[in-house]
């Protein structure tokens, strides 16, 4: 853990503190949740986990980090969006319910930005086709850069399931791109 | 692809960014949020919920079964009507001791 986390305050009872430490991870919590559903989803997702965790944040003991405990509350939100999306794919309601991506005009934009999102739309692709736990920590740690303590604290587990949800996660991921991209 | 691979991949691929927009819509709920709080934990911890007390979903579970084993016993078996069955067991009253006489003249009387 950096210093600075560990200089943090472990008692976010009071609603300031609990702003500051919402303000202070809110731009890591939503690339987390990006990476896990899609830009407007991950909005939604870190509101309501903001409002969850503010409801629950008597239960907060500090044993975690502050991140690592709004990292949980996140991952939660964004576990039951998933559900219901896949409950919504199950009864065939996707097309009425979900509008399509957008799709980025090819002249107006330059190849380069067109290659990054095309890239990143296959590393989403990519990323949705593992299970849980090994998508949870590839996203976590190799993609956001988590400490391994804090996305074992965020996922509550041990290290040792971390890394190792990590190396086969990242064999998944590597013969999955290994087959698109070839 | 090898992992050195992966790693070239992943780092080419853009995080992606809060918009500013969103991120003034967030703020703006954490302050409405932090100013008017809608329920606290132990708030919330004073409405029973079923789904917070797995011991009460066992206890249900175990009542289910109770329940289910009682209509078992209860209902008509096969074989012989209680009656019958009575017939071949023993008396169940117990031997009753014939009473004894009982003294009623003066008690001092009797020693001598």
């Amino acid at each position: 853990m950096d210093p600075e986390r560990a200089a943090e305050p472990r008692d976010l009872r009071d609603p300031e503190r609990f702003r500051s430490a919402a303000l202070a991870h809110r731009a890591a919590l939503y690339r987390v949740a990006a990476r896990m559903l899609d830009a407007q989803a991950a909005e939604d997702a870190l509101q309501e986990a903001f409002a969850r965790a503010f409801a629950a944040r008597e239960r907060f003991r500090g044993e975690a980090s502050p991140f690592a405990w709004l990292c949980a509350v996140l991952l939660n939100v964004c576990r039951d969006e998933l559900r219901r999306r896949a409950v919504r794919r199950a009864l065939r309601l996707d097309r009425v319910l979900v509008e399509p991506e957008r799709v980025p005009d090819a002249e107006a934009t330059p190849p380069q930005a067109l290659e990054a999102q095309e890239r990143a739309r296959l590393l989403r692709e990519a990323i949705a086709e593992l299970p849980r736990t090994q998508r949870e920590a590839l996203v976590l740690v190799s993609l956001e850069g988590v400490a391994v303590r804090d996305a074992a604290q965020a996922l509550d587990t041990s290290e040792a399931a971390v890394w190792q949800a990590l190396s086969r996660g990242r064999a998944a991921l590597r013969a999955t791109l290994s087959e698109v991209t070839s | 692809m090898n992992d050195s691979d992966l790693d070239a991949f992943l780092a080419g691929c853009a995080p992606p960014e809060l918009a500013p927009d969103a991120d003034r819509r967030l703020v703006a709920g954490l302050d409405a949020l932090v100013a008017a709080p809608p329920a606290t934990a132990e708030a919330e911890a004073v409405v029973w919920s079923w789904r917070d007390l797995p011991w009460a979903w066992l206890l249900a579970g175990a009542v289910a079964l109770a329940l289910t084993f009682a209509v078992e016993l209860g209902a008509p078996r096969p074989g012989p009507a209680p009656r019958e069955v009575w017939r071949y067991l023993p008396n169940p009253r117990p031997e009753v001791d014939p009473p004894q006489e009982r003294f009623l003249g003066d008690p001092t009387q009797l020693f001598n």
